[in-house]
């Protein structure tokens, strides 16, 4: 549930299909994150799941994975 | 020296100077192979302004330097100092600042040039205040941000080329009422990025001898990717600290003039805190990143329209290359 709202931020913010957003999604796979996108992500997560991430947590969020702990740190569990 | 009874020492009067040559994305993009409308998207820059062959640092400076002191009401030999906060002066050496006060007429004052890049002209507003806060016969100090970038800038680049404008500004600082001007400054600094962002050739690593020119070392290098990760993770923290000392957080600011970068990032930095963009001015799309300069630019442009008002809490913030990040706290006058 909270994994399927995750991907679907993302989809969003980085203009792709939910089915291209892979449990390895990084840069690396996903052409479209960019520092831009990235930026937006950032405001997109914390309001769709009422959070505000630190300075840190906001280049941590590099990949599927490492949003997922940063989620987690906050509560959320995906 | 005047006014001895004022504790404060404020911004008392700005000015700006852009050179002549308008440079639009369009050509930008048509020389760098990008496609049209790249440029505004991933950084909200439209134009930006150039050199012509007749300009160079120094006559941008004292020109902005000039219609500081015209609107501040003080002549150039009531300066005490000047501090030309740049890293394209006309000369390797001697320091720009001296060849301003010479073309400005400054005789009673002190010149050095500061180098802190894109985060110059903040560095440059901590350096005077403190002088002035230390050595009560300085009445004012000229500090300027200038920069000339576009003769370091592989016009064919697209990764540098988008990016940079050149241009000057400059503020006069004076005595003013306690409880005014100048409450408080920050800098940090990350060496562990010193180089993403870097100007090699004419260094001591690289002199300026041919073979360094084969290698393009004469030329802006711009990791856009770093720069990006560093303004977000550090800005905001040196901001909070500047407020810290003075007892504020960040909702009692109530006007932000950022390093003109990239709109985007100003926009992200004032949504991750949660701030209006009503509370900041921005000209990053009509001038570009103008490095040392664009600090001192944004706020005679935003005084000049009438934004800031007496009383209102500024901060003025900034990243540059290094990277060093500042930040100012001004009760404005």
């Amino acid at each position: 549930m909270e994994a399927n709202r995750l991907k679907q931020v993302m989809a969003r913010i980085f203009g792709v299909d939910v089915s291209a957003i892979g449990d390895d999604a990084s840069p690396d796979t996903i052409e479209n994150w960019d520092s831009l996108r990235h930026m937006n992500l950032v405001l997109a997560l914390e309001e769709e799941f009422g959070i505000e991430l630190t300075d840190d947590q906001t280049v941590e969020i590099m990949s599927y994975p490492l949003i997922k702990i940063v989620l987690s740190e906050h509560g959320i569990e995906i | 020296m005047e006014n001895v009874a004022a504790s404060g020492v404020g911004i008392v009067g700005v000015g700006r100077c852009l050179p002549g040559k308008k440079l639009s994305n369009a050509q930008i993009e048509a020389q760098c192979n990008l496609p049209p409308g790249t440029i505004e998207e991933k950084t909200g820059v439209r134009e930006r302004y150039i050199l012509s062959d007749e300009e160079s640092s120094s006559t941008l400076a004292a020109a902005a330097a000039k219609q500081a002191l015209e609107h501040a009401g003080v002549t150039p030999d009531q300066i005490g100092l000047i501090v030309c906060c740049a890293f394209t002066g006309d000369y390797v050496y001697p320091a720009l600042a001296c060849k301003v006060q010479e073309m400005l007429g400054a005789w009673n004052a002190g010149a050095f040039d500061l180098m802190a890049n894109c985060t110059g002209f903040q560095v440059g507003l901590t350096v005077a205040s403190d002088r002035m806060y230390v050595d009560r016969n300085i009445s004012h100090v000229l500090v300027i941000g200038v920069t000339a970038q576009s003769r370091f800038i592989n016009w064919f680049d697209g990764d540098s080329a988008m990016y940079f404008g050149d241009g000057a500004g400059a503020a006069v600082l004076g005595r003013v009422p306690e409880g005014y001007g100048i409450l408080a400054n920050d800098i940090m600094s990350n060496g562990r990025v010193y180089e993403a962002v870097r100007l090699r050739g004419g260094g001591s690593s690289h002199p300026m001898r041919q073979e360094n020119v084969d290698l393009g070392l004469q030329y802006f290098e711009v990791n856009g990717m770093e720069v990006w990760k560093q303004v977000i993770q550090n800005q905001p923290k040196v901001m909070r600290r500047v407020l810290e000392k003075i007892g504020k957080g960040i909702e009692d600011v109530d006007f932000y003039i950022f390093h003109q970068a990239n709109l985007k990032l100003i926009e992200f930095l004032m949504a991750k805190m949660k701030q209006p963009m009503a509370k900041t001015f921005t000209n990053v799309a009509t001038i570009g990143n103008t490095s040392d300069a664009s600090m001192a630019i944004a706020l005679c442009d935003a005084v000049m329209a009438g934004a800031i008002k007496r009383d209102q809490l500024l901060m003025i913030s900034g990243v540059g290359a290094g990277f060093t990040f500042g930040a100012t706290a001004v009760r404005w006058y």
